[in-house]
């Protein structure tokens, strides 16, 4: 076993196989040995072949092979844990309608090599480790992107199926980002009288460094196929802080001391939301006609430097059209969010209603935000999706104050790779009046869980 | 200097030679086979202990087929390599996934024969599959059993009775099928998982599917590359006669054979009721071709998704008990609608060994296999005829991608009457008989065929002039000067066929050993 040097693939519980392969190999290593090596010197005596020919191009080919020879079995070897934890990682809490949650027989381990990487942002590089073991699933998710980007996250599923289909789960992250960003609040930030920019500052983007404690438990009940009632609470710790090495883009440099509420302090906050989605599709990896509809309203307390209560409601709503082929999907949707401060003390700015679903820079926040997109999707071949998109997004101190004139706005492109239920990679371009973003992102699920997940 | 020194500059030499023929280009060398007999079988039945069960989810068979194979192709500079299960004559010998058998049989099919009423249904030990119920027989036989499709009955039965013993009679090892009754209605019972072969009356415990690429990791007996076996690589062109649409996990399935710990890994062909035309049809009818892009990745970018659906209508098929099975088929256009990864690296020397084996099977062959399936008169006169069409077509498609020369017997000098040499050969000559199995097979004329005949020495040199020779028949008789091979011991001869205006793209290569009054041939390329 050990001269293999030949690419072994397996899949589906062969991961844990091939563990368990190295174990007996140890236990039984002569015998498997001996018909290893038998069994190459038989392959090799087959062909009868005693020198094998040779082409004018070989020896080009050998010296290529000497720089791909890395890059590929990396390559491969991403594919290979990647295929392995396919269906260990569509046992989350989703709404499949045709494909209930993944159902196993045994345990399942899956090891998963995780990527992130967009312009204007530290990058993320880390792996994801899921354990399955049918009504129990449980997974870690580590990423580093240099010395101050670090994150981990436990998760833990449990399924029960009585008397409908049921999961609770527990999380928690830990995360330290250098590469927050935060224009100020109001649609345009630097003629809204709310922010206090230092001298010369007006307009500029400010970098600061967040570190963020999370914990979720969340109790997920579907009633019917396509609709799903959603509780959690959760509690979350933030830090927030001038971004090591950002100069003139630190937050202390573009603003007012003082001016950005809950910036420079660590805040505790409490949060309890309740959700109901419908949903339609049968499958939302996949590209398939349905419509989806989620609605949520949740109160929150903050405690630390300041005592600050606040409520959320919000909701989507998108169609998803079939043209000419069940796969070619046009897609309208309308994202709405909102935060209202109870009382007199503010609200942080990082609890403020962000643009988690703009595909530009998410750096604009208010209490009030609006994103209207309009998608086409279709598949190139099984499993990889094409689409082309537009994004507009405005945010708002509330509902009648939208400015549509400084509406932003992306148009791009997007490829990805995905199961029936899951999004497994995309690489994504868009630009617009906010600038141009290319993003590349392997082994994230998109959809994991509640909305708290978008804050 | 020392052993290292001397390495250092070994890999120094290697270097610069290598970039130096990167940048000049180096000659064409030609492989060269031992002087050892033709391997007839392989021994890949070493004891192992019971592999791990397998299983293949769609998503895993996608990314393989899409995706992992694609990219990482990509970063390797190699050529794609020729099949590694192959021996010197060109041919698969019998190995645990073949039974090299060279003439289409049933008789290794036929083992247990039918179940034994009755049956009695049983959990299955993995999870189920549309339309599959696990039964034990009176002998406490293990059966699959296949029940019909709604508004089809008999058509997936059918098919699977009917393509599980034209594939057993390729050589490749086929769960025994049969078309029962189960309350009331046709249903296919597979008998599986069983040991087939030399090794039948052996038990047999089911592994799962076989993986597409690569090989399985817990199988030291496994050690060929999935996508490098002739076997599988030329499982597209039986796909095309048998109407297969893909290539699903369950069609190729691992089986230990033996006392476990004392048994060995047996690759059998499963799952077969899909193939003619039934997978497509069923595909259509389910709703589930429906969304499935066009087979070209970049005419579906590029038209956004709006490019022509490929998929026939339900409606084409003339009748309930049979799918969307044409009698005509383009074998170099049929595409599998889930790329198998084996089948993209097939090499055209592949294609003509699966597409000879095709030839041989008779018509009363595909007759026998035919009323297997139990149809009605019209829907199995039906089969008949569009699988007989469809072997003339795949076998004559495969057998114009190369020179289709088989060697039928060497003649040592002696034993050349001297009116069989060549005009203008000088001394004494010896010769190489061959069957065009083309013209043998009708596909081709005589009259418009002729071949050129080439030799080189084992390092690529060219010896003497071309020369030319026309067929007699589907005979084709090259002699060639004993000298050549006298002298040197080895020499190669290639010979290409031309037809009408148009040149075959490759040529057979003939390896001869020996002396002209004994010559031996040792290796076969086509």
């Amino acid at each position: 076993m050990k001269h293999r040097s030949r690419k072994k693939v397996t899949s589906g519980r062969l991961a844990l196989a091939g563990v368990l392969a190295a174990a007996v190999s140890v236990s039984s290593g002569a015998q498997e040995a001996s018909a290893d090596d038998l069994a190459r010197a038989e392959a090799a005596r087959v062909s009868g072949i005693d020198r094998p020919a040779r082409f004018p191009s070989d020896s080009g080919r050998d010296v290529g092979e000497v720089f791909l020879f890395v890059p590929r079995q990396v390559t491969r070897f991403l594919f290979w844990s990647a295929s392995v934890a396919i269906g260990v990682i569509e046992k989350q809490p989703i709404v499949p309608r045709a494909q209930d949650v993944v159902s196993t027989h045994g345990g399942r381990f899956a090891f998963l090599p995780t990527l992130f990487v967009e312009t204007r942002s530290p990058f993320d590089v880390g792996a994801r480790m899921v354990v399955d073991f049918g009504r129990i699933a449980t997974g870690l998710r580590l990423g580093f992107g240099g010395p101050h980007y670090f994150e981990i996250e436990p998760r833990m599923a449990f399924q029960f199926d009585v008397p409908v289909r049921n999961i609770l789960s527990l999380e928690g992250l830990y995360k330290v980002d250098n590469g927050r960003l935060f224009s100020g609040v109001g649609q345009a930030p630097e003629s809204d009288p709310r922010n206090h920019f230092r001298p010369a500052q007006a307009g500029k983007t400010a970098r600061y460094l967040e570190e963020r404690a999370r914990w979720i438990a969340s109790y997920v009940m579907r009633v019917h196929p396509d609709v799903e009632i959603l509780w959690s609470l959760g509690l979350d710790r933030r830090t927030t802080s001038d971004a090591a090495g950002a100069g003139a883009e630190a937050l202390s440099h573009v603003f007012e001391a003082g001016s950005v509420s809950g910036a420079f302090e660590t805040r505790w906050t409490g949060y309890a939301e309740g959700a109901v989605r419908f949903d339609t599709r049968p499958t939302r990896g996949r590209p398939s006609p349905g419509i989806l509809a989620e609605s949520y309203a949740g109160t929150g307390h903050e405690a630390g430097g300041h005592h600050s209560v606040f409520v959320r409601v919000g909701g989507r709503l998108a169609g998803f059209i079939p043209l000419y082929r069940r796969t070619n999907i046009l897609s309208p949707k309308v994202v709405l969010d909102g935060i209202s401060q109870v009382g007199t003390i503010p609200i942080s700015f990082n609890e403020l209603a962000g643009e988690p679903d703009f595909r530009g820079y998410d750096e604009r926040r208010d209490r009030v935000s609006l994103v209207a997109a309009l998608d086409y999707r279709w598949l190139v071949v099984e499993h990889v999706g094409t689409s082309i998109f537009v994004d507009t997004q405005m945010v708002a101190a509330d509902m009648v104050s939208f400015q549509p004139k400084a509406m932003r706005w992306v148009a791009g492109l997007a490829l990805d790779l995905h199961t029936d239920q899951v999004t497994l990679g995309q690489l994504s371009l868009a630009a617009g009046n906010g600038g141009l973003r290319l993003s590349l992102g392997i082994g994230f699920s998109t959809s994991y869980g509640d909305r708290q997940h978008r804050n | 200097m020392s052993m290292a020194r001397i390495e250092r500059s070994r890999i120094a030499t290697r270097w610069v030679l290598g970039l130096a023929c990167a940048v000049g280009g180096c000659a064409y060398v030609p492989v060269r086979f031992s002087v050892s007999e033709p391997v007839a079988s392989v021994r890949d039945d070493y004891p192992i202990p019971v592999p791990g069960k397998t299983t293949i989810p769609d998503e895993l068979r996608y990314s393989e087929a899409y995706v992992e194979r694609a990219v990482v192709e990509a970063l390797d500079p190699h050529r794609v390599p020729d099949s590694e299960d192959v021996n010197s004559l060109d041919e698969v010998p019998a190995s645990s996934w073949f039974s090299g058998s060279a003439e289409p049989s049933y008789g290794a099919f036929h083992r247990n024969g039918p179940p034994a009423l009755p049956l009695r249904e049983v959990r299955g030990d993995g999870p189920p599959r549309g339309g599959t119920r696990v039964f034990v027989d009176r002998e406490e036989h293990r059966w699959e059993i296949v029940t019909s499709e709604k508004n089809h009955p008999g058509m997936r039965p059918a098919a699977g009775a009917i393509a599980s013993r034209l594939v057993s009679a390729l050589g490749y090892y086929v769960a025994e099928s049969y078309v029962i009754l189960v309350d009331g209605a046709p249903a296919l019972a597979v008998r599986y998982p069983s040991a087939r072969g030399l090794h039948a009356d052996r038990e047999a415990i089911d592994l799962g599917p076989t993986t597409a690429l690569g090989t399985r990791l817990d199988d030291p007996n496994d050690v060929v590359d999935h996508q490098r076996r002739r076997t599988l690589r030329a499982f597209g062109l039986v796909a095309a006669w048998l109407g297969l649409d893909q290539v699903r996990a369950r069609v190729l399935r691992d089986v230990y054979v033996g006392v476990p710990g004392v048994g060995f890994v047996q690759h059998q062909v499963v799952g077969l009721d899909d193939a003619l035309g039934v997978g497509k049809l069923i595909g259509i009818v389910n709703d589930t071709d429906v969304g499935r892009p066009v087979h070209d990745p970049w005419l579906a970018l590029g038209t956004l998704g709006f490019a022509p659906k490929e998929s026939l209508e339900s409606s084409a098929t003339p009748f309930a008990g049979v799918g969307l099975f044409p009698a005509d088929v383009r074998a170099g256009a049929y595409r599998l609608s889930v790329p198998f990864p084996a089948t993209i690296e097939a090499q055209l020397g592949d294609l003509y060994w699966i597409g000879k084996r095709i030839a041989r099977i008779t018509h009363s062959r595909i007759g026998e296999a035919v009323s297997a399936g139990e149809l009605d008169p019209r829907e199995s006169s039906y089969l008949d005829e569009c699988l007989l069409r469809r072997r003339d077509a795949v076998a004559r498609y495969a057998m114009s991608l190369v020179t289709p020369l088989e060697v039928v017997g060497l003649v040592p000098t002696g034993a050349v009457a001297k009116r069989d040499a060549p005009d203008g050969t000088e001394g004494p000559v010896f010769g190489v008989e061959l069957d065009d199995l083309a013209i043998r097979n009708g596909f081709e004329r005589a009259s418009t065929s002729h071949y050129d005949v080439e030799v080189f020495d084992e390092r690529g040199v060219r010896l003497g002039t071309t020369q030319r020779i026309a067929p007699r028949g589907s005979a084709v008789r090259a002699y060639l000067a004993s000298s050549l091979l006298d002298e040197r011991g080895y020499v190669i001869v290639r010979i290409r066929v031309s037809r009408e205006a148009s040149t075959a793209s490759r040529s057979v290569e003939l390896h001869l050993r020996g002396s002209s009054s004994a010559p031996l041939l040792r290796g076969v390329r086509h």
